[in-house]
């Protein structure tokens, strides 16, 4: 006889056993081969955090999520869960989730300087849409914003777009995707033409190498760390190169450990091109076939205001995406001065770490995976840095086969699937086509079945420009959704702040939490997160999954969806189009935007009976119609036959997850590979062909110092960056009372010595200054992350200590990214 | 609850110089055990009234010198009187 317990004990070891691949003992298996118990209905989703795509099952009693297990046939984790996974049931309860729409009021009136009243939907939307109008009338879409999200699922983000460029003909719509994958965009689309990895996750079982570009996966990724770490501890021979400014617990596992100055990965990059080169190791025969070289245009500024010194005395601040043709010699000639010596010298790191590293690249036996996340991409030469590491998988042609792989990682469940892939972005549209372009213009009019002529053809502002023209008044109707920017965004007390809070804005803010940025607005919208309504993500590697609504959301919390659709019906296209058009286009008259854009026979042409038996759809019943399937379905007209192919929607929902292109019913592991990629033409053996000339570009790009280095007065670096145990801005983690416990407030990491040479010891409270504001925090100088001297790394989870009123909004001049891990600060007692 | 009981297992990836210090903190940790192990693996169960001594016996694990990665698979949670319930057998 057993007991309950034994059973459950067994079933542990069991579950872990066959996600390690470790066999199980006869009496162990035997003990847990009996039924677990009834009650609990289990569907599959993918995690709500990070851009991996974590495959989990969800368990629901009663309406309630009550219990969250890796699935063990998701490819992406294999029944694993990092620690945040593993609470993911806990996000949707925390203490104060919202429940009804919030209201600035004072003597029962909206007032900007009023406190937040409940009130109803009905109230909320008919002051929203009075704002809204207001805007309308006097500046048209022009003065009409929105800051999205790499956590909108692909239908929400879709919805997003179509209503601000075709509905409000506006394209000042950015996601919070620009603060962490935009450099990542212009890499891929400066060097193949087309956006997203070649690779996929399967390269992490066949590279020889690794090399960790400033990426910390062990704690930002640590299931992708989880198979890392399995390939190099059961093959001797793999080898795992770690770069960063400085020490973190990815370290554990490096054989080749390197703590670079702050923006010398530069120069590194193109020392590894010089060695490539200097040792004859470059693959002549790709080379010749595959590969172009172009000059990229230098001394491109740092994306500041315009009026900023910086930008008035750069170069080519206004055109630093330009470039010019180039021959190999004339690369290897411009690589030349980055000698061994030199990147030695600039980076700090010793001689022969740096050779060992470039051997890696070069010897062509080895198989290379290179990894990145923030560290390149928020850069003020992110897009450079993408460039270039691509140059030297390029250079030895280790790219689009099994092992051989730059990938970039990515931090939002849906920064690929949403914020990329459908557009959301201010000069974008679906399946990497762009406002800019007349002919793409035209298409996507076609497909949305909108008049030619409505899509404005200039680029919206982007997310960081956002809040310097909420400041300055010109946009004045702003709706931020999925997204805690207050908090994100890098120089919130000179930017950030006063944009909000300008008499002249109307600030809508749609959140399932009472966020930092919630409480800055004018109106909050509550939210349905998650499981509470059916998702679509796209992860890392190309893989779209889908999950069904599993719980109802609490009292009156809507979906991103609804509220979209919901306030379209609000607005006529007499508001909003310009007569001239209309004219041109009489059948449009009198309509409301919801009838143009949702209503248009295609997103409605699904009903709800064709939801999936046994799961509910809070939109399909508000609407009629299945709106999902509607919106995904007209969506993926923009990339079937053009490389970008989503299989039919009802195949996700039994799929877990399938990578694009997937073309008659097959997904696609490496693209630009024929044998692979069935879009590569038959004899061409590899074909870039984002490219018209099917080449991918080799870009020589030099190293350039960063906006802002210490100085006297401000002698410290400053990274900002994540923890384990929280995600982001900590939004949904702080809510979490395990995870909260176990990393309650953030922390200044100092290098002991720094700390002793200021007086300082571990636990004081201190100032960290900049020129921009300051913040108080505590001394750790022990843990998880140990600095090098001249330099602090601080984590931005906290809302209760805002590291961001001291950053600088210097961006990438090309990507608009914000440089979050460089500025100048000084760390005083407080 | 105060009157709950946690199972969960997880997997560490360790060098295997840490096995030692890994069979030293089970053996110092209440409710937890070393299940099963292989070269490089070890698969540890816990067993607790409460569930931050599990994220405890993970810190401690993860803190130990050689162990790469510590990750969950399996947690389960229920009142501590369901728990001793004898079991039919199977068939």
């Amino acid at each position: 006889m057993t007991t309950r317990r034994d059973f459950i004990r067994a079933s542990a070891v069991a579950t872990a056993a066959s996600v390690a691949g470790i066999a199980l003992p006869p009496r162990i298996a035997d003990a847990a081969s009996e039924a677990p118990g009834a009650g609990m209905k289990w569907s599959k989703a993918p995690c709500r955090f990070c851009g991996t795509g974590c495959g989990v099952s969800v368990a629901v009693q009663d309406n309630r999520v009550i219990a969250t297990h890796g699935d063990p046939e998701a490819e992406v984790n294999r029944g694993l869960n990092c620690v945040k996974g593993y609470f993911l049931s806990k996000i949707m309860y925390g203490a104060d989730r919202l429940t009804t729409p919030l209201l600035r009021k004072k003597d029962d009136q909206f007032s900007k300087d009023g406190d937040f009243v409940p009130v109803s939907w009905d109230e909320a939307f008919d002051v929203m849409a009075a704002q809204f109008k207001r805007v309308l009338k006097a500046k048209g879409g022009a003065g009409i914003g929105m800051a999205g999200s790499g956590q909108w699922t692909v239908w929400e983000g879709y919805a997003a777009n179509k209503l601000m460029k075709a509905g409000f003909r506006s394209n000042h719509i950015d996601p919070n995707a620009r603060h962490c994958m935009a450099s990542a965009v212009t890499g891929f689309m400066r060097t193949f033409g087309m956006d997203e990895p070649m690779g996929c996750y399967d390269d992490f079982e066949a590279a020889d190498a690794f090399v960790l570009w400033g990426s910390n996966m062990a704690e930002m990724h640590p299931i992708l760390w989880t198979r890392v770490t399995d390939r190099r501890l059961s093959n001797p021979h793999v080898k795992v190169a770690v770069l960063s400014t400085f020490e973190h617990r990815s370290f554990d596992l490096a054989d080749i450990p390197m703590i670079f100055k702050p923006q010398t990965d530069l120069a590194i990059l193109n020392y590894i091109a010089r060695h490539i080169i200097k040792e004859g190791k470059v693959n002549e025969d790709f080379v010749a076939k595959h590969v172009s070289f172009k000059r990229g245009n230098d001394d491109i500024g740092y994306g500041l205001r315009p009026d900023n010194p910086l930008e008035m005395k750069a170069k080519n601040s206004k055109d630093p995406n330009g470039g010019q043709p180039m021959t190999f010699d004339e690369f290897k000639a411009f690589v030349e001065p980055y000698t061994l010596d030199y990147a030695a010298e600039l980076s700090g790191v010793e001689k022969g770490w740096l050779k060992h590293l470039a051997d890696l690249y070069a010897d062509p036996r080895i198989k290379v995976m290179s990894l990145w996340t923030m560290g390149f991409n928020q850069h003020t030469r992110g897009t450079w840095a993408n460039n270039m590491v691509y140059n030297i998988h390029l250079l030895t042609g280790k790219i689009a086969t099994p092992g051989n792989s730059p990938f970039s990682l990515t931090g939002q469940p849906s920064a690929c699937g949403t914020a990329r892939e459908v557009g959301t972005f201010s000069h974008r549209l679906p399946a990497d086509l762009v406002v800019t372009n007349p002919e793409h213009r035209r298409h996507a009019e076609e497909i949305w079945k909108v008049p030619h002529g409505l899509i404005v053809d200039k680029p919206g502002y982007h997310i960081v420009e956002q809040n310097r023209m909420l400041k300055d008044g010109k946009l004045n109707a702003y709706w931020v959704m999925a997204n805690n920017n207050m908090q994100a965004a890098a120089n919130l007390n000179e930017e950030g702040y006063p944009g909000y809070r300008n008499p002249e804005n109307f600030i809508v803010v749609s959140d399932p939490y009472p966020t930092v940025t919630a409480q800055a607005a004018d109106l909050i919208l509550p939210t349905a997160m998650w499981v509470e309504k059916e998702g679509a993500y796209g992860n890392a590697e190309r893989r779209t999954q889908f999950w069904h609504q599993l719980v109802k959301a609490p009292g009156e919390a809507r979906s991103d969806l609804w509220q979209l659709m919901e306030f379209s019906k609000r607005f006529t296209t007499d508001e909003c189009w310009p007569p001239a058009l209309l004219a041109a286009n009489p059948g449009f008259r009198g309509k409301t935007l919801f009838d143009v854009l949702f209503r248009n026979g295609k997103v409605d042409r699904f009903p709800p009976s064709d939801v999936e038996a046994g799961y509910d759809n809070a939109e399909a019943r508000a609407f009629n119609f299945y709106p999902q399937k509607g919106l995904f379905e007209e969506y993926a007209e923009f990339g079937r036959g053009h490389g970008h192919d989503l299989a039919p929607f009802d195949a996700y929902h039994q799929a877990r997850g399938l990578r694009w292109p997937v073309v008659n019913g097959k997904e696609t592991r490496w693209r630009y590979k024929e044998g692979s990629d069935p879009y590569v033409k038959p004899g061409s053996d590899w074909q870039f062909y984002g490219n018209k000339d099917g080449r991918a570009v080799i870009w020589a790009l030099p190293y350039e110092p960063p906006a802002e280095s210490p100085d006297k007065d401000y002698d410290l670096w400053l990274a900002t960056g994540r923890v384990l145990e929280h995600w982001h801005s900590g939004s949904m983690t702080m809510r979490v009372p395990e995870l909260y416990k176990a990393f309650p407030a953030a922390v200044v990491f100092m290098n002991p010595d720094d700390a002793r040479a200021r007086g300082l010891k571990r636990g004081d409270e201190v100032k960290v200054i900049s020129r921009r504001g300051e913040m108080r925090s505590r001394v750790e100088t022990r843990g998880r992350n140990r600095v090098p001297r001249g330099l602090v790394f601080v984590p931005w989870f906290d809302a209760g200590q805002l590291i961001n009123k001291t950053t600088l909004d210097a961006t990438c001049p090309i990507s608009k990214q914000t440089d979050f891990k460089k500025c100048a600060v000084k760390v005083v007692m407080a | 609850m105060a009157d709950e009981i946690h199972i969960a297992s997880f997997i560490v990836h360790h060098r295997p110089e840490a096995l030692a210090a890994l069979e030293a903190l089970a053996a110092d940790r209440i409710g937890l055990e070393i299940a099963l192990r292989d070269e490089g693996r070890a698969i540890l169960l816990h067993e607790c009234g409460d569930p931050r001594d599990l994220l405890d016996c993970m810190d401690a694990a993860q803190a130990i010198a050689g162990v790469i990665s510590t990750n969950l698979v399996y947690h389960h949670a229920e009142p501590r009187g369901a728990l001793d319930d004898l079991r039919t057998p199977s068939p």
